[in-house]
């Protein structure tokens, strides 16, 4: 579970993230909505530790990621929109250091075969990194991330650079994982597949969250009955006020 | 042809004009100049006077012989000179060539024309440059190698002659170069391998004439016998364009037109060939700059930047580098943040893999020598600690310049580990010093199985550099956190400036403790415990002072 409290994140003088609340419940998918600069990337990397948040509180599974941060982040995974991977481990390798990290070695002992499989990554399993193309580096990513059993699964982007069978592969493991009860929050621009794959949508723009909810609510909330997800989004997007300037 | 030459002109003329458009540029134009001056004009601002007969060099044979042999030596070190770029023509492409230059109607042979004669007129330029800041220096020891002969002035016809040959020649190498470089880096799978079988027999030629002609400088009694080394008909087939622009050379002295004759052909012919091959083969030039001109650029950005793991990383991507076997580290199964040293290790393997050999083989050799060498009064107790510390400082430098940088790109990886930030910088560190500590114990381990007397300065140097080791690889951490944009060429320049700077306040109370005990009369091995317990909490306080900076850090900002 995935509760995220009066988020603040700022840069110098620049307000990226303000006072940003929402909760993700168990098996429950939330797509992150907003144009470029929205604050989306920063949300998502605070929730995962590599930003530090100015304000605010982040729980995973009930762990603070600030205080508590190995024990929240033993729950989480994070899959970027361009994967940084170590380009001179193998596949193999890259791989098992995800799992010697979260101690989680005998399972991809057992397992690995399999989920290089699933990925198409099996015969591609003792060449380095560099010379995968850039979807198969995303599949790869997306493997890492599901190698420990996460139950907070953060998407940066997942559809961008993979093929159609590689975005079959990738939406499907998304509904998978939260059949299995995972908190599920994908970062998005691709309207559609919010639309079809998520529960529910936050809209975020210039760092405010401007909408929350399933795109019944975001309808009611716009006066917008029977539109599209596109139009509400650009309705609400284009209402948002301009970001705030912190006092010096 | 027209925009071609626009485009170069411009370019040129615009290089000149940057190059003194700020301070730092042109400071960078007078060090380059001035390094030349330094380089080629040892007596720099005397003036050079012919050196009288006493002074000259007597030579046991005919002087005529002796300038043959000075000539074709000289044209054998501009062969091997030219030959170095003989395979990689496409280097000189950038990637605007490709992008602007290459979708124009623009013909692929008049492109291969173009640039066959541009790299001509740069590679006339460069002996030119050498020749003007060498020529006071040499000039008068070559005007003095005509005294001996009827007609001294012939220094001059032969010195014209010469630069006649080396304009053949090196419009022969150029032609060559393209027509070789054009046909080895055809796509076909077979060309791969012509190529090696190529490269491999000229550097098996190399190697026999090299052999041969070491085997006749040490067997040579006389100057007369290396003078005959010159006529050897192996080295004058061998190095058969140097021969050819030899026998042009000398002919205003030895009168040998004919075999002048057979020179110029010989290097017409080759200029004649390399050129009809290199315009037959125009085709080929577009695909192969494009593919050479992103692995150029993508190189070269990643050398600036000092990202020694991107450099190998763009090798792999080109097949350059494989995964390899697996070794003992597979076999390891560490779990938790001994992880991230494990995958360090790997990293290494294939990045510095040379250096593991290279540090400790070198240690090794510094700690033998001094005991092999000295005589009983030089100390060499302390000269053993401080080359160790030497060769510490540079395996720190060495891992940390690429290993944090590739740790602040993964951060996003790195960063949503199970792990708080410190964790992930004290294993970064302990990692990267691990080379630094083998090479050092190797070091003195040697030192003290050659010099048992030794013992006590080895101890000292097993108890306290290991630590050194640890202290060193967490400035270089705390620098690279505190200025981490890899691309800003000013935090680049900074953050050098800065280590050293860290180097001397962290490494300082250690240094004055040392000195303070030893002064104090304590023996080397129990001053190096105290001084080894500060390294490392000065060393944790470096760490946990990088940890705090790293989670902070944003890759974004």
């Amino acid at each position: 579970m995935l509760e995220v409290v009066g988020l603040v994140k700022e840069y110098k003088r620049f307000r990226a993230v303000d006072d940003l609340s929402f909760t993700i419940g168990r098996g429950e998918i939330v797509g992150l909505l907003g144009p470029n600069g929205a604050g989306k990337t920063t949300c998502l990397r605070c929730i995962c530790g590599i930003l530090r948040p100015t304000f605010g509180r982040i729980l995973i599974n009930g762990h603070d990621v600030v205080t508590d941060q190995a024990a929240a982040k033993s729950g989480l995974a994070f899959v970027p929109e361009l994967p940084s991977l170590y380009e001179l481990l193998t596949v193999d390798e890259h791989l098992r250091f995800i799992a010697m990290c979260f101690g989680t070695i005998e399972v991809y002992d057992r397992m690995g075969e399999q989920l290089l499989e699933r990925y198409s990554l099996l015969d591609k399993r003792n060449e380095l990194v560099a010379t995968l193309s850039k979807g198969m580096r995303q599949k790869l990513s997306i493997a890492c991330a599901l190698i420990h059993n996460a139950n907070v699964l953060l998407f940066d982007e997942p559809l961008i650079g993979v093929d159609p069978a590689g975005a079959h592969e990738v939406k499907s493991e998304i509904s998978r994982a939260r059949d299995a009860g995972a908190s599920v929050l994908i970062s998005t621009h691709l309207l559609d597949t919010a639309e079809r794959l998520c529960d529910r949508v936050i809209i975020l723009a210039r760092g405010v969250k401007v909408a929350e909810g399933t795109l019944a609510d975001l309808r009611a909330m716009s006066n917008m009955e029977g539109a599209g997800l596109e139009e509400v989004f650009l309705r609400l997007t284009s209402e948002a006020k301009p970001p705030p300037i912190v006092a010096p | 042809m027209k925009p071609l030459v626009f485009l170069f002109t411009r370019s040129f003329v615009n290089g000149v004009k940057r190059s003194l458009s700020s301070p730092r540029r042109l400071l960078g134009l007078i060090f380059f100049v001035g390094y030349y001056l330094l380089l080629f004009r040892p007596r720099f601002g005397s003036e050079p006077s012919l050196p009288s007969n006493a002074q000259l060099p007597q030579f046991e044979v005919p002087p005529i012989a002796a300038i043959d042999a000075i000539v074709f030596a000289g044209f054998v070190g501009l062969t091997l000179l030219l030959s170095l770029s003989l395979f990689s023509y496409q280097a000189g492409f950038k990637p605007a060539d490709v992008d602007v230059l290459f979708p124009t109607p623009v013909s692929p042979r008049v492109m291969v024309g173009f640039r066959l004669l541009r790299d001509y007129l740069l590679t006339l330029v460069l002996p030119l440059l050498m020749l003007l800041f060498m020529w006071r220096p040499i000039g008068s020891g070559w005007a003095s190698l005509f005294r001996g002969l009827p007609n001294p002035d012939s220094a001059g016809l032969v010195g014209r002659a010469a630069g006649a040959s080396y304009i053949l020649m090196a419009m022969a190498f150029v032609a060559l170069g393209y027509a070789m470089g054009i046909f080895f880096n055809r796509p076909e799978e077979q060309f791969q391998r012509y190529k090696r079988l190529c490269g491999w027999s000229l550097f098996g030629v190399f190697v026999v004439l090299a052999a041969f002609v070491v085997f006749r400088v040490r067997s040579a009694g006389s100057t007369a016998e290396l003078v005959d080394l010159a006529q050897s008909p192996l080295l004058r087939i061998g190095f058969f364009i140097a021969t050819g622009a030899t026998d042009l050379t000398m002919a205003p002295l030895t009168g040998s037109w004919i075999q002048a004759a057979f020179g110029g052909f010989l290097l017409v012919g080759m200029v004649a060939v390399g050129v009809i091959f290199s315009l037959r083969q125009a085709g080929f030039i577009y695909e192969q700059a494009a593919l050479k001109a992103s692995e150029v650029n993508s190189a070269r950005t990643l050398q600036q930047r000092g990202d020694t793991y991107g450099i190998i990383a763009e090798q792999a991507r080109t097949g350059r580098i494989k995964a390899g076997k697996k070794s003992w580290i597979h076999r390891w199964r560490p779990q938790g943040g001994l992880a991230l040293v494990w995958k360090e290790y790997l990293l290494q393997a294939r990045s510095s893999r040379a250096f593991y050999w290279l540090f400790p083989g070198i240690a090794l050799w510094l700690a033998v020598l001094p005991g092999l060498l000295s005589s009983p009064r030089t100390p060499i107790g302390p000269i053993l600690v401080l080359t160790q510390l030497m060769m510490v400082f540079v395996a720190t430098a060495v891992l940390s310049q690429g290993g944090y940088i590739e740790m602040l790109r993964r951060v996003d990886l790195q960063k949503p580990l199970p792990f708080r930030p410190g964790t992930i910088i004290f294993y970064e560190v302990l990692s990267k010093s691990a080379l630094a500590i083998v090479t050092c114990l190797v070091g003195l381990v040697a030192g003290m199985i050659v010099t048992p007397s030794l013992w006590p300065h080895a101890v000292a140097g097993l108890i306290g550099l290991p630590t050194v080791a640890l202290l060193l690889a967490s400035v270089f951490c705390l620098v690279i956190v505190l200025f981490p944009d890899v691309e800003d060429p000013t935090q680049r320049g900074f953050r050098g400036l800065v280590n050293l700077l860290g180097i001397v306040l962290f490494c300082g109370p250690s240094i004055a403790l040392y000195s303070l005990l030893l002064f104090m009369g304590l023996p080397p091995a129990l001053a190096a415990i105290p001084v080894g317990a500060l390294n490392i909490v000065i060393a944790v306080g470096a760490t946990a002072l990088a940890g705090n900076l790293y989670a902070s850090f944003n890759p974004s900002e």
